[in-house]
């Protein structure tokens, strides 16, 4: 995955300062063109977080509700995405507190997914690597919420650790340890199910 | 040798070390293998990982999803988002089996007119939101400000943070987390900790869609939220009282044998106007009687009673009924009935249910009770062969003189939106409601609303004929706002709309009519 997609529009920052600006005066075109324009990192993260589309997609929209709603006190001048992933963060951490309490709803199948919006499934994906990722993503679902988060925003959206420190609110090296100790977590979680199931 | 550490691969493996550091990373690396296979290990590993994690929707997911935002933005009695944004989202909910409603854009006619025109359809539309819709005050801003503080327990591991536990966080900007101090409920409504149990907030934030209001409109203000919970319609009254509205009943003409048209004599209730483009084929059905007169009214106010029909003289179930000019509404009961009081005079009668043209005919309201039956004309499945609906709208634009003359058949779709997959089909024909409701209404907000379905609509249509009628609705409904409500705003608008018609326009009537309404728009 080269390059998340927003870094361009980080590239062009005065551009988006201004389009923050004139959001804020109340240009809703403004906000229209930061919703297409972060739309795909939010949803990312939003699905990374919730790996369900259903819930990403709620996720997703509800963090530019927020983020409408709280933007007359977002600084014209900061990187407004680690904003947006810091608030799709809290909203899919709340989710995911909220299910824990619950049963846990079973992940959507998806080739499903893929059926509903038209997207084909890959005939060459062959049987094997299937049931590792569906592994990956047990073993991944596995891990502590603040685990789940900085593996997201760093292998899904690749923020720098700033990025991610950033959007969490948390000192950088905080971001390196963490890291460090999701995916160390996430690889003997991984061994333990294909150990027990493989 | 001392090996690296997992921190260290960690870092280096995502480019985050520099300086000393990263030489002193790399001249281990050189020497050691089983570092160096560690470090691949990690590429390998986020490899692997990154497709777990990751969905792609697809493009037609990410074009209406801006218009889906400005749904719930609206949903939350948001004002400023409404402009440009778009609204109701037909591929919103598409998983939800709940039994499906619409009212996405409708919200701005609700706004503009300040009457209901909510259309409620109980059936099974995969393709159409899924909501609960409230006509209610704007909210006011709950006080959430002691919801709860921001806890953060970040100490079992994160070695780093204990030591700079007492600095501020790295960016404190407003609507972030902040470490301690509590946290506005709206940006940060959950809040990042290392454990998931042990932080306060009970509130869950996908629950609390209903948002402080940013600006206060004073008018009523439909409020969809996309509650899980509330399954069932509830419609504010003007007087404040809530009214279910029952979405089990089936919404459309019950069989022929519940039909039994109101009798009696026209005595009260007046002629239809006629003037109404969308009843030009069918003379609204007056039958007068009386005694039907119910509800509490306010003194010195009358009730005015009817039946609304089809065609056949079956009841229409669950129409949305109201006098535009004072803020009544009600619901057809079961036998297509309704009865809603007003103060005594002339009145507009607006009548709307899904599947059939809006209809507004002029009632007088007098003597204790007034009774009126109104015929809706069906929508007619899509795909026939004439009449398409920007028409409908363009009649109403040159005026009602020529309205009658016009004929066509109403409801008969445009064909060029035959092919469509059903879910496109659904938002054209909600698109289309709401250009008939505009027109109807003649309201420049419900223009607007329609012109946000159109504008989704010709987003997510292939190119060609259907792109260019999608592209001819949408320039109708912007213009059709700007006739009915100037401003510059609107004039952009429409002014754009109607060029990237004219970008794909073949030669023909559309296309001429666009140039002339491009020319009015430049006085």
């Amino acid at each position: 995955m080269s390059g998340a997609p927003w870094r361009k529009s980080m590239a062009t920052c005065e551009d988006e300062a201004d389009l923050v600006r004139a959001a804020q005066a109340g240009e809703s075109v403004a906000f229209a063109e930061i919703v297409r324009r972060y739309q795909r990192g939010v949803y990312r993260v939003a699905y990374g977080l919730t790996r369900n589309a259903s819930d990403a997609d709620d996720v997703a929209q509800e963090t530019f509700v927020r983020a409408y709603q709280a933007f007359g006190r977002f600084r014209a001048g900061e990187p407004l995405f680690p904003w947006l992933s810091r608030i799709s963060t809290n909203l899919a951490l709340s989710l995911f507190r909220r299910r824990r309490r619950r049963p846990e709803t079973p992940l959507e199948p998806l080739v499903e997914a893929g059926r509903q919006w038209g997207v084909e499934d890959d005939p060459a994906e062959d049987v094997t690597a299937r049931e590792r990722a569906r592994h990956l993503q047990a073993a991944f679902a596995d891990l502590k919420p603040e685990h789940q988060v900085v593996l997201t925003l760093r292998v899904v959206e690749e923020l720098s650790y700033e990025e991610i420190a950033g959007t969490l609110g948390v000192p950088a090296g905080t971001v390196m340890s963490r890291l460090s100790r999701a995916r160390a977590e996430l690889r003997s979680r991984l061994a333990a199910r294909t150990g027990e199931e493989g | 040798m001392k090996h690296l550490s997992a921190e260290q691969l960690s870092a280096r493996h995502d480019g985050e070390l520099s300086g000393r550091r990263r030489e002193a990373v790399d001249r281990h690396l050189a020497a050691c293998t089983s570092c160096r296979e560690a470090l691949d290990r990690l590429s390998a590993e986020d490899a692997q990982l990154r497709p777990a994690l990751t969905y792609d929707p697809g493009a037609a997911y990410f074009e209406t999803f801006a218009a889906r935002v400005e749904d719930r933005l609206r949903a939350a009695g948001l004002k400023g988002a409404q402009a440009r944004l778009g609204s109701g989202g037909p591929l919103a909910w598409l998983r939800s089996p709940r039994r499906v409603a619409w009212a996405g854009a409708v919200a701005a006619v609700v706004a503009g007119a300040g009457i209901v025109t909510l259309t409620v359809r109980d059936m099974d539309r995969p393709g159409l939101r899924n909501e609960w819709t409230e006509l209610r005050p704007a909210p006011s801003p709950p006080d959430r400000k002691a919801t709860a503080p921001a806890v953060v327990n970040e100490k079992r591991e994160d070695a780093p943070d204990d030591l700079r536990a007492g600095r501020p966080p790295a960016r404190a900007a407003e609507g972030e987390l902040d470490r301690a101090a509590p946290s506005e409920p709206e940006a940060s409504a959950g809040y990042v900790s290392s454990s998931g149990e042990r932080e306060s907030p009970a509130r869950s934030a996908l629950e609390t869609t209903n948002a402080p209001e940013a600006g206060g409109a004073p008018s009523p203000a439909l409020s969809q939220q996309a509650a899980p919970g509330r399954l069932h319609k509830v419609r504010r009254t003007s007087a404040g009282e809530e009214v279910p509205v029952k979405s089990e009943e089936p919404r459309f003409a019950s069989p022929p044998a519940a039909a039994t048209p109101a009798t009696g004599s026209p005595a009260r209730a007046p002629r239809p106007s006629g003037a109404w483009p969308l009843e030009g084929h069918a003379q609204p059905t007056l039958e007068g009687a009386s005694d039907r007169a119910a509800g509490a009214r306010k003194p010195g106010e009358l009730s005015l009673c009817g039946r609304v029909l089809d065609p056949a003289g079956r009841p229409v179930v669950g129409a949305q009924v109201a006098l535009a000019d004072n803020l009544r509404i009600a619901t057809t009961d079961g036998q297509g009935g309704f009865c809603l009081t007003s103060p005594p005079g002339q009145h507009d009668l607006t009548v709307m249910a899904v599947g059939f043209y809006p209809t507004r005919q002029q009632v007088r309201v007098m003597g204790p009770s007034s009774e009126t039956a109104v015929t809706l004309q069906p929508v007619s499945v899509l795909g026939q062969a004439s009449g398409p609906l920007a028409r409908t709208q363009s009649e109403v634009l040159r005026g009602p003189a020529q309205d009658r003359e016009a004929g066509g058949v109403p409801g008969s779709a445009n064909p060029a939106f035959s092919g469509l997959s059903e879910s496109l089909r659904a938002a054209v024909q909600s698109a289309e409601q709401l250009s008939a409701v505009a027109t109807a209404l003649r309201s420049a907000a419900a223009f607007d609303g329609a012109a946000a379905a159109w504008e989704r609509v010709s987003e997510s249509v292939p190119p060609g004929p259907p792109r260019v009628a999608a592209r001819f609705a949408l320039a109708s409904a912007r213009y059709g706002a700007w006739v009915n409500g100037r401003s510059s705003s609107r004039e952009r608008a429409a002014r754009h709309a109607l060029a990237s018609f004219l970008e794909v326009a073949p030669p023909g009537r559309e296309r001429a009519e666009a140039r002339r309404w491009l020319k009015r728009l430049g006085r």
